[in-house]
């Protein structure tokens, strides 16, 4: 069924296709129709889940950690200040190896006050063990949130699907939701290893001595890195079954290619008109899209810009007295590597400054003209 | 790609009618992105909002800067907003008026369709008669002056989305369609 | 726990992916830390324990709550044979005692009791509780400690006969208290149950009169509730002549359907319920009406919503005013002689007793006056043997007099003067004349709390009630009650009769609560003490030790391998409904 949906609701239908059990949740601008339309799917009876009102989004990831450790696919949505008040929880939730999924759209964090978009808010928990992944169009919302729970369930992480505030949250555009009985095939029921049973009750999260704690850690980590693979296998597995396919990164046009930017979400899109407009004039330009953020694609990175001379990343989030994330995430990937790009690092289009493909067509024009990178990331677009 | 910029007033639903026209357009076959000006509404405020449509996905995501096309919500917007800001030469003017296209002499670069939407809104019932809600009449304007989408679908559409009284809206809608007052050939 | 074993992990890939316990958890008896122990206990709610006629408040709003309505006069009803007229005329203790009183505002215990009454079941009687004893009582006195006593006399099984000096049973309920607040059909409906069970009522029949005490000697035991009858008088001039009525003259008239002409003046001395009472008859009878009372309004023994209303309805009341000499003309009564009194020191009764102020006489015009300053037993056809002390007859607290045999209630041996003081002597006697006839045991323990009346349900069920935890007859306090689980709601006013309806005639003047109101009333109750299965104790329970009792059962279970004797399930009870006690 293809309807005209706005990205918050396209949330909110991936979240019932995924026959959630419980969603706790805080409303916070611009995520606030996610709740809603969960609220009233709950109240219609055409999700069958438990509704639970809190006071904060602290209560609201409390509630899921508990509801998920009781063996129930649980939900929860936030953006900004909300996920930066569920800090503490988000480690916890990492930690107990809860394969919660989490929608946030990306927006600033005040002051100022700005409700806009900036990927900051998500991009600043990054070691807290969660899985990221952000989207390009609504209809990936959708199915990124039911990826969210095959990804999740399989290696026993929490995972976060992140938009842009209003340029996907409050935008309406063209969605397929799937069939309810094609998703309950590829999505079964959630069949926890260990989960609070008063039946047969274990001990769980206790303490851990410094003789053990180095390998449970150890743990974690290997399941992010097992996270990595299971991503692209599970999104391989959607598109078989859904004729949508989706990976830890996405690369276009890069085979070829001289020059690759390197981007993300909502940003994606004008970049994927910008590649096209230069190739028809005969660049050899391509795209790289950063679907995941953590774990971070480092082999799938190095093998789209191994022997490309020059790679663009435009970050739409900076790390103060760093610069852009992805940028030097990147770098990271690929230093101790051979026949590797120049990095270009760009920052942009923060608290919801616009976007355009001229905009990314003048960074294009810059970096073409030979000149070495900076040493920092250029902020481009600042009012002159 | 055409666009589209539909200029109103905090609370008398432009979004709502830019969602109304993405449905329609998509239900004719077109690929549609309707969305609000990024910010927060307060009612009576200016507001914007916007709806692109194409042939293929559309891709970009900024805001409209050069519509085809506006669609004018209420008239007193034209004395605080320039509502013809970046409006393309020859596109269509749709304004909620009781006056004509001759009424308007400065729009003389642009197509001008005259309805009076909140007359017809409020023969229908729809809001009150002081503030009539007139979203889904200005939608069958829309529809007879741009050409771009059918009566059918508009109706269709509106019978999907409007929260109460579908028929009522969508009648309105088709009286808008004949109501309105086309000056096709821009002065200039 | 020594088959507790220490798991050595020795390599990376031995240690689990989860921080979790390998095995159940359930060798872990953590009850054996336990030192305190929790427990589930019903106790007393407060208005239990107030209702000086015993009945089991809490129980039947409870039973309103689930829509029960004539279950829950069945209860009242178990205690009580005057729920309708309890319903109407009691002063409601209950609800002083009420400790949602100390949080908003006390439950509408009155009102209940009345919408409880309003529903009973048309024709439906209590049964008798015991099998036929072949012994016989004879009950001196047909008002409600008479009637109440035959009622439980009766259901344990006694042949009761009630002798009655006036015309028609009821004493006071019917003869006192004005049909505006109590109407006779609803009398004559609980007093017809009674009749039902057996009881004979003999009307007309005054004892040392009609009958002599000692033809009352063929009965196994005699329970006198005769009432108080005799005016107390001013003691000042022309008290005999006409126009001067006592208080319960003038009620009793009324009922009587005698016609009363009282001018265009009424005087009435006095400040208890009868003067109120008497001066709102007076008013219905269209005369102008005002009340001196000698001391302030703060020491009026009448019921304060009753002045209130009466105040309402058109009464003047003067305080500080005494009566110097009553003024007659040609025989009859012009007027009255009044002097303004202040008060002194207390008195006996801990009020302030008034004294005159001298030089400060004046007259007032009257057509009528009516003395109501108290009345007294007339207690001369008792023999000496039962004891009587300030014109009351001297009983213990099982109502016994120095005469073995002879039990004593009602007015006329009770200092407190009310319909449900009377009714809890009356169903005393019963328990303790059945206890005796039936040579059976009645105990303190049988008495509600600390102060409250006899219950019958738990004396029926013999023995010591609490023997096994004293805590059960403890009084729920407020300071118990975790009121966090309780929001503010205000309390629900039942509808009272329209002034111009109600100075038409007797009509009566509070209407009972609708349903709707009656629910959302009932709702409101704390249960104080008594367990309603809110799951607080099941929820907050960190070890998962506390569960529901299978369906068909009522509360929960403890599992003690586990209860680690924390007490958050006791502190979390709303409603103080739990204990917790030292590990033995």
């Amino acid at each position: 069924m293809k309807k005209v949906l706005m990205g918050n609701h396209a949330a909110s239908w991936g979240a019932r296709l995924s026959k959630v059990k419980m969603i706790a949740a805080y409303p916070i601008t611009p995520q606030t129709h996610i709740v809603e339309e969960l609220s009233e799917m709950c109240g219609d009876g055409s999700l069958d889940a438990k509704f639970l009102k809190v006071e904060s989004e602290h209560s609201a990831m409390a509630s899921v950690i508990s509801s998920q450790s009781t063996g129930v696919r649980s939900f929860t949505a936030t953006s900004a200040n909300g996920l930066a008040l569920m800090h503490e929880l988000l480690h916890w939730a990492a930690g107990a190896r809860l394969p919660i999924v989490m929608v946030n759209v990306n927006r600033a964090l005040a002051p100022g006050w700005n409700i806009w978009v900036d990927q900051g808010d998500s991009l600043s928990q990054r070691d807290t063990g969660w899985v990221q992944l952000y989207v390009e169009d609504n209809q990936e919302v959708l199915d990124s949130v039911i990826q969210g729970y095959r990804i999740a369930e399989q290696v026993n992480l929490p995972v976060m699907i992140c938009y842009d505030a209003f340029i996907l949250s409050h935008t309406y555009e063209p969605v397929d939701i799937p069939d309810q009985d094609l998703v309950d095939k590829w999505l079964p029921g959630y069949q926890p290893e260990h989960y609070l049973n008063p039946e047969k009750p274990s001990a769980f999260n206790g303490l851990v001595m410094p003789d053990n704690y180095m390998e449970i850690r150890y743990k974690l980590h290997m399941a992010h890195e097992r996270a990595k693979s299971v991503t692209n296998e599970v999104g391989q597995s959607f598109g078989e079954t859904f004729g949508r396919y989706y990976g830890a990164v996405e690369a276009v046009e890069c085979d070829d290619a001289e020059m690759v930017i390197a981007i993300s979400s909502s940003a994606t899109s004008p970049a994927r008109l910008v590649i096209r407009e230069l190739r028809d004039k005969g660049m050899k330009i391509g795209l790289l899209k950063m679907r995941m953020f953590r774990p971070f694609p480092t082999e799938e990175v190095r093998a789209v810009l191994k022997g490309k001379s020059k790679a663009v990343v435009i970050d739409r989030n900076c790390s103060w007295g760093k610069g852009g994330i992805f940028a030097d995430e990147i770098k990271g990937a690929i230093s101790n590597q051979e026949d590797m790009p120049a990095i270009y690092s760009y920052i942009t289009g923060l608290g919801g400054r616009s976007i355009t493909p001229d905009l990314i067509h003048e960074i294009v024009t810059e970096v073409e003209s030979g000149e070495p990178p900076a040493e920092l990331s250029v902020w481009k677009g600042l009012k002159q | 790609m055409i666009e589209i910029r539909i200029h109103g007033r905090g609370g008398q639903g432009s979004v709502i009618a830019s969602k109304i026209m993405a449905v329609a357009l998509f239900s004719e076959g077109k690929w549609v992105q309707s969305f609000p000006k990024f910010g927060v509404e307060r009612r009576g405020a200016p507001v914007e909002a916007f709806l692109r449509l194409d042939q293929d996905k559309i891709l970009i995501r900024s805001e409209i800067e050069a519509p085809d096309h506006i669609v004018i919500l209420d008239a007193t917007l034209m004395e605080v907003t320039d509502v013809t800001s970046g409006l393309k030469k020859g596109g269509w003017i749709i304004i909620n008026t009781h006056g004509s296209p001759e009424d308007f002499p400065d729009f003389k670069d642009f197509k001008i369709g005259c309805v009076d939407a909140s007359r017809i809104a409020a023969d229908h019932r729809l809001g009150s008669r002081s503030a009539p809600i007139v979203n889904t009449a200005i939608c069958g304007a829309f529809a007879r002056a741009t050409e771009l989408v059918g009566i059918d679908s508009i109706c269709n559409a509106i019978r999907e989305e409007a929260p109460i009284k579908p028929e009522e809206n969508a009648q309105a809608a088709k009286d808008a369609f004949e109501a309105i007052h086309l000056a096709e050939t821009p002065s200039n | 726990m020594s088959e507790i074993k220490t798991i050595v992990y020795k390599t990376v890939d031995e240690v689990p992916e989860f921080v979790v316990s390998e095995a159940t958890m359930l060798w872990n008896k953590t009850g054996s830390w336990r030192y305190l122990r929790p427990g589930y206990l019903n106790k007393i709610p407060p208005c239990n324990q107030g209702c000086p006629a015993g009945n089991d408040v809490e129980g039947f709003i409870a039973l309103i709550g689930e829509k029960k309505y004539a279950d829950a006069w069945r209860l009242l009803k178990e205690e009580n044979p005057f729920p309708a007229v309890c319903g109407r005329v009691c002063y409601h203790p209950c609800e002083t005692a009420c400790n949602r009183g100390q949080f908003d505002h006390s439950i509408g215990i009155n009102s209940l009791e009345r919408f409880a009454s309003d529903h009973a079941p048309v024709g439906e009687t209590p049964q008798k509780v015991k099998p036929e004893s072949g012994k016989k009582v004879a009950i001196v006195g047909s008002g409600p400690a008479g009637l109440t006593a035959a009622y439980h006399l009766a259901r344990m099984g006694h042949e009761t006969t009630v002798y009655e000096a006036d015309e028609e049973p009821g004493g006071l309920m019917r003869y006192g208290i004005p049909e505006y607040r109590l109407p006779n059909s609803v009398l004559d409906t609980e007093i017809d149950a009674i009749r039902s069970l057996g009881v004979k009522i003999e009307c007309n029949t005054r004892i040392g009169n009609d009958l002599s005490w000692e033809d009352l000697q063929s009965f196994d035991a005699i329970f006198v509730a005769v009432g108080v009858h005799k005016n107390n008088k001013l003691g000042i001039e022309n008290e005999e002549i006409k126009g001067v009525f006592s208080g319960l003259e003038l009620l009793g008239n009324i009922t009587r359907g005698k016609e009363m002409v009282l001018g265009d003046h009424t005087v009435i001395i006095g400040g208890g319920n009868s003067a109120i009472d008497s001066a709102r008859c007076a008013l219905r009878q269209g005369s102008r009406v005002t009340l001196f009372y000698h001391r302030s309004r703060n020491e009026m023994p009448a019921f304060a919503e009753e002045i209130y209303e009466a105040e309402r309805e058109g009464l003047k009341v003067h305080f500080l005013r005494q009566p110097v000499k009553i003024l007659a003309e040609g025989g009859k009564v012009s007027g009255i002689r009044m002097r303004q009194t202040m008060l002194g020191e207390p008195d006996e009764s801990g009020r302030r007793r008034p004294e005159p102020v001298p030089g400060t006489e004046f007259d007032v015009q009257a057509s009528t006056i009516v003395t109501a300053i108290g009345e007294s037993a007339d207690l001369d056809f008792l023999p000496e043997a039962v004891k009587t002390e300030y014109r009351r007859i001297s009983v213990n607290k099982f109502t016994q007099t120095s005469s073995l045999s002879v039990y004593a209630g009602g007015d006329a041996a009770l200092e407190e003067h009310n319909v449900a003081e009377a009714i809890g002597s009356g169903k005393m006697a019963a328990c303790a004349i059945d206890a005796q006839l039936r040579n059976s045991e009645l105990t303190e323990s049988q008495i509600i709390g600390k102060t409250g009346a006899v219950s019958v349900s738990r004396y029926l069920k013999h023995g010591n009630a609490h023997a096994e935890s004293p805590d059960s007859n403890h009084v729920v306090e407020f300071k118990e009650l975790n009121i966090n689980y309780f929001e503010p709601q205000a309390r629900n006013k039942a509808q009272k009769l329209d002034m111009n309806d109600r100075m038409k005639g007797f009509r009566e003047i509070n209407l009972a609560y609708p349903e709707d109101m009656a629910l959302k009333e009932a709702d409101r109750c704390f249960h104080c003490g008594i367990c309603t299965m809110c799951d607080n104790c099941y929820v907050f329970c960190p070890d998962v030790a506390i569960s529901r009792k299978p369906k068909e059962e009522w509360g929960y279970d403890i599992a003690m391998d586990y209860c680690k004797g924390c007490g958050i399930c006791v502190y979390e009870c709303p409603r103080s409904a739990m204990f917790m006690e030292e590990e033995k």
